[in-house]
C-alpha cells in the first residue's frame, strides 16, 4: 500500500543519520508506523480528507469518531516543523526530553563495527564536517610528507610499526625498534602532544597531523620540540 | 492558644521539614505564621513568575535554600519557543542585594547565564549547593566561577543542561584548598576534560559520595578515580570501552570489587557491551541503575546484567531490553519501585521495542511499583486491567504509546477502560500521562476516581469539551494540567474560572479555545497571567476574537504580568 502523504514535508529519518540510500525505505517505514486511525481501519474517506488543506481544527459539528480520525490523520501531516536537528517531526510528540533526543541522535551514526577492533568511520558530529581520518605524517629528516588513513590501524603499536616500515626506505638505519622512535601529533586545538596517552579512539578523533622522530642517544623527545608548544603538554612518552 | 515560648515552637517546627506541612502550619494562626516564616530555611517555588524575589525575602528572611522552576513542562518537548523566559538572574540579583545567606539553589527549566553564576559565586559566602536541571544559557566559564569562588562548595549537579563548552579548564578552577565536595555531576558536558585535574580533585575530596562523569572521561581515568574514591555511593560512568585483555581492564576489575558502598550506577555514555561484566561484582548491592543513555547494548547483555541486580529499586532502561527482558526484570528485581523504559528508536517501526506484554510481566513480578514511565509500541485494555489489579500503589503512571492515537491492539477499541481501571485501583495516583485512542469516557473515570491527582498530561484525546470538564470538576487536587491537540474549547475553559487559582498552571496547545475565550478568562481572573503565544505574529495583525489560539499558558500569580515576556507572548 502506497502511503505517500502528499502534504508532508520530506521526512528525514533522525535515527540513522544522513544515509541517502536508506531514505526512501525509512520514509516508508516511518510512514507505515504513522498510519492514521482511519487508514489503519480502512476508512477511505479519511484518506481523502488529508488532501484538503484544512486549517487544522476539527469542525465542532463533526461527528466525534470522524473528528477523531481527522485528528489522528492530522497528527501525521500537519504541525511539522524543523526540529533542532533539521528533522521534520510532529512537534511535541513523542514526549521525549529534547536533551535526550539530541543525545541519542548524536549517537545514531552509520553502523559501526565493534568498538575495540575497528576505528569508527568518518562521521558527523553536531553538524560539523565529518572528521577526516587521513592525516599527514612527517618523518624527521625526510622531505616527503606522507598521508595515511588512520582507519586501518587499531592501536598505537600498529600505527607506529607501519610508519616505521613506511619510512625505513628513506633511511639507511635498520632500526625497527619501536623504542627508538617517538610519535607525536598535533591535535585539533593545534597543540603538539606525545602520542599514547589517549585511548586509541579518542586519539583518532583528535589527531590532525603526525610526526615520527628518532630518539637521539637514548634521550626522550619532548612533544613539539620542533614546533611552538603550549606549556601544559609535557606528557609521559609513549 | 499558645502555651509555649516562641523558641520552643520554633524548635518543634524544626522537625517539620516538608514544605506542604510548613505551609499548613503557617495557616493556623498569626503567631504560628510569624514563627514559621522566620524559621523557614527551604522554599520551593514551582513557578518563578508566581511570586517575586522581593516578596519571598520579605516573608522568609532566613531562607537558605531555594528551588525555582521556570518554563512549562511542555518546553521539554520543544513546544515552547525560544526566549520565552524563566530567567534566574533577576532573582540572584535581588537575593545578593538583600544579603540573603543563600546556601543552596536548585533550578529547573530556567535560563541561567554566566553572569548569574558569577554573581552567585561572589555574593554568597556560604554557598554550598548548585543543582541545575534542564537549564540553558550558560557556559563552562560560569562553572569556572563557581568552582573558583565558592569556598565551601559541596554539590555541583548538572543534569541534562545545554551548556556551551568553551573547553576551558573549569575543573582547574577548583582551588587546591577545596576539599569539601560531596557531589559532582558534569555528565551533560560535551567538551574535553583535563583528566589529571579531575583525578587530583577526586583525590582531595574525601567526602565525595556522588560522581557523574561525562563521555570525555575514559575508562583508564575511571579506574584511577575509583582507586582514590572507593567510598562512592553513586557513580555515573563516562566512557566504558577498552580492550578486555589490557592491563587497565584487569586493574578495573580489582578496583571495582573494592567499591563496596556503590548503590547507584548510571551513564555509560559510551560503552562496549563486552565490558559490562566488569561491574557484575557490585550489581548485587545496587538499588538504582540507569542505562537509558547507554547506546547499543543488546537486550541479552542487559538481561545478563540485571539478573545480578536483585536489590534494584529504580531502573531506567532502553526498550531494546524487550518484553522478554522485562520478564527477567520482573523475576529478578522484586524490590522495584520505579521503572522507566525509553524508546531507543522513537520514529522507527519497533523492532527494538516493548509492548503490553512487558508491562504485564513487570506488574506480576514487582508489586511494589509506584512510579512508571513506559514508552511502548502498543497497549491493550486487558493488559492495563491486569496491571491495575497487580499494582495498586502507583503514584506516577505515564504511558506513552508511540503512535499516540493507537487503539487497543487486540480489540481496536479505545483505551478508556484500561486507564479507568488504573485510576480506580490506584487510589493514591498523583501523576498521570495518557496516550492511545481515548474518548471522553476516560476523563469521566479520571474525574470520578482520581481523587489525589495533581498532574495530568493529555494529547490527541477526547471527543468534546466534556472531557476537560470531567477533570476540572472531579479532580479536586489537580495542580498542573497540560493538554495538546484535543478538541477542548471555550466552554470547557470558562466553565469554572475560579478553579485556575487553585492550580499552578494550565497549558493548552492546538486545542479549540479562541482568543475571545482567553480574553474573557483574563478579564474575570486578574490574578492569573493568561499568556498566548503566536508563532508568526498573527496575533498582532489579527484581532479577531474567533481566531483559535495556538498556545495558551496560564498560571496564578501574585505579581501580575511579567515584564520580561518576549514579543510573541501576549499577556491578556
Amino acid at each position: 500500500m502506497d502511503l505517500q502523504l502528499g502534504l508532508a514535508l520530506p521526512i528525514h529519518h533522525p535515527a540513522i543519520g544522513s544515509e541517502p540510500n536508506d531514505q526512501e525505505g525509512l520514509h516508508k517505514k516511518w510512514v507505515n508506523s504513522k498510519r492514521c486511525h482511519g487508514e489503519a481501519f480502512g476508512e477511505r474517506s479519511s484518506r481523502k480528507s488529508q488532501s484538503l488543506a484544512w486549517s487544522g481544527r476539527p469542525n465542532e459539528d463533526d461527528d466525534p469518531s470522524e473528528r477523531r480520525s481527522k485528528l489522528s490523520c492530522s497528527m501525521n501531516k500537519f504541525r511539522y516543523r524543523e526540529g533542532a536537528e533539521g528533522d521534520d517531526q510532529v512537534v511535541g510528540w513523542p514526549p521525549i526530553k529534547s536533551w535526550r533526543k539530541k543525545f541519542m541522535h548524536g549517537l545514531q551514526r552509520p553502523p559501526r563495527r565493534d568498538l575495540y577492533h575497528n576505528v569508527r568511520p568518518a562521521e558527523k558530529e553536531d553538524g560539523k564536517p565529518g572528521h577526516n581520518t587521513f592525516v599527514k605524517v612527517k618523518m624527521e629528516g625526510v622531505a616527503i610528507v606522507r598521508k595515511i588513513d588512520l582507519r586501518i590501524y587499531q592501536s598505537y603499536n600498529s600505527l607506529k610499526g607501519a610508519l616505521i616500515a613506511m619510512f625505513s626506505r628513506y633511511n639507511r638505519d635498520d632500526f625497527k625498534d619501536h623504542a627508538s622512535y617517538t610519535l607525536t601529533y598535533q591535535d585539533k586545538e593545534g597543540d603538539w602532544l606525545l602520542a599514547g596517552d589517549l585511548p586509541w579512539l579518542n586519539f583518532v578523533e583528535s589527531v590532525r597531523r603526525l610526526e615520527i622522530q628518532r630518539s637521539r642517544d637514548g634521550n626522550q623527545i619532548r612533544a613539539g620540540q620542533n614546533h611552538t608548544m603550549s606549556s601544559s603538554n609535557i606528557l609521559r612518552p609513549y | 492558644m499558645n502555651y509555649f515560648p516562641d523558641e520552643v515552637m520554633e524548635h518543634v517546627f524544626d522537625f517539620v521539614t516538608s514544605n506542604r506541612d510548613r505551609n499548613a502550619i503557617s495557616l493556623v494562626c498569626k503567631l504560628w505564621y510569624r514563627i514559621e516564616r522566620l524559621s523557614r530555611q527551604r522554599v520551593f517555588i514551582g513557578n518563578c513568575y508566581a511570586i517575586s524575589p522581593e516578596r519571598l525575602i520579605a516573608r522568609f528572611p532566613g531562607v537558605k535554600s531555594i528551588t525555582l522552576k521556570g518554563k512549562p513542562h511542555f518546553a521539554d518537548f520543544n513546544l515552547v519557543p525560544h526566549d520565552w523566559g524563566g530567567h534566574v538572574y533577576p532573582w540572584i540579583e535581588v537575593l545578593a542585594r538583600s544579603r540573603v545567606n543563600l546556601e543552596e539553589l536548585r533550578l529547573k527549566r530556567m535560563v541561567v547565564t554566566d553572569e548569574g553564576l558569577e554573581l552567585i559565586s561572589r555574593s554568597f559566602v556560604n554557598f554550598k549547593s548548585l543543582v541545575l536541571v534542564t537549564c540553558e544559557g550558560f557556559t563552562t566559564d560560569g562553572l569556572a566561577a563557581i568552582a573558583a569562588n565558592c569556598r565551601s562548595l559541596k554539590e555541583l549537579d548538572l543534569q541534562e543542561n545545554e551548556v556551551e563548552d568553551h573547553r576551558g579548564q573549569w575543573l582547574n578552577c577548583f582551588p587546591e584548598s577545596c576539599t569539601s565536595l560531596v557531589s559532582l555531576n558534569f555528565a551533560c558536558l560535551k567538551g574535553d576534560i583535563n583528566l589529571a585535574t579531575l583525578e587530583r580533585l577526586v583525590a582531595r575530596s574525601p567526602n565525595l559520595k556522588s560522581l557523574r562523569l561525562s563521555r570525555a572521561v575514559p575508562l583508564e581515568t575511571l579506574q584511577k578515580i575509583l582507586v582514590r574514591a572507593p567510598q562512592l555511593v553513586d557513580l555515573g560512568v563516562g566512557s566504558f570501552v577498552h580492550d578486555p585483555d589490557s592491563e587497565t581492564y584487569s586493574k578495573l576489575l580489582t578496583t571495582i570489587e573494592k567499591c563496596k558502598s556503590m548503590r547507584s550506577l548510571c551513564g555509560f555514555l559510551e560503552v562496549a557491551a563486552y565490558c559490562l561484566p566488569a561491574i557484575y561484582p557490585i550489581c548485587s548491592s545496587l538499588t538504582s541503575l540507569n542505562l537509558s543513555y547507554a547506546p547499543g547494548i543488546p537486550g541479552s547483555e542487559l538481561t545478563k546484567l540485571i539478573r545480578h541486580c536483585r536489590k534494584l529499586q529504580c531502573l531506567w532502561i532502553l526498550d531494546c531490553i524487550g518484553d522478554k527482558g522485562l520478564g527477567v526484570v520482573a523475576s529478578s528485581c522484586k524490590e522495584l519501585q520505579e521503572l522507566r523504559v525509553f524508546p531507543s528508536d522513537p520514529y522507527g517501526v519497533g523492532n527494538a521495542s516493548v509492548t503490553e506484554e512487558g508491562l504485564v510481566a513487570i506488574s506480576r513480578g514487582c508489586p511494589k511499583l509506584t512510579s512508571l514511565l513506559y514508552f511502548c509500541q502498543q497497549m491493550t485494555n486487558a493488559a492495563l486491567k491486569i496491571v491495575a489489579q497487580n499494582c495498586r500503589n502507583f503514584i506516577q503512571f505515564r504511558l506513552c504509546i508511540l503512535d499516540p492515537t493507537k487503539p487497543d491492539s487486540s480489540t481496536n477499541e479505545p483505551l478508556d477502560e484500561g486507564f479507568g481501571a488504573i485510576v480506580q485501583s490506584c487510589k493514591g495516583i498523583r501523576r498521570l500521562s495518557l496516550s492511545g485512542l481515548l474518548t471522553d469516557q476516560v476523563f469521566y473515570y479520571i474525574g470520578m476516581y482520581a481523587e489525589q491527582l495533581e498532574m495530568l498530561s493529555i494529547a490527541f484525546a477526547a471527543d468534546s469539551d466534556k472531557g476537560m470538564l470531567y477533570v476540572l470538576n472531579g479532580c479536586k487536587k489537580i495542580r498542573k494540567l497540560e493538554i495538546m491537540e484535543c478538541p477542548f474549547g471555550n466552554i470547557a475553559l470558562l466553565s469554572d474560572v475560579g478553579k485556575y487559582e487553585t492550580m499552578r498552571s494550565l497549558w493548552m496547545s492546538s486545542c479549540e479555545v479562541t482568543l475571545g475565550g482567553c480574553k474573557t478568562l483574563a478579564k474575570k481572573m486578574p490574578r492569573l497571567n493568561v499568556e498566548i503565544f503566536s508563532e508568526n505574529n498573527e496575533m498582532e495583525n489579527c484581532i479577531d476574537d474567533e481566531q483559535k489560539v495556538q498556545k495558551l499558558y496560564l498560571y496564578r500569580t501574585l505579581v501580575g504580568p511579567r515584564k520580561d515576556a518576549p514579543d510573541y507572548v501576549w499577556t491578556l
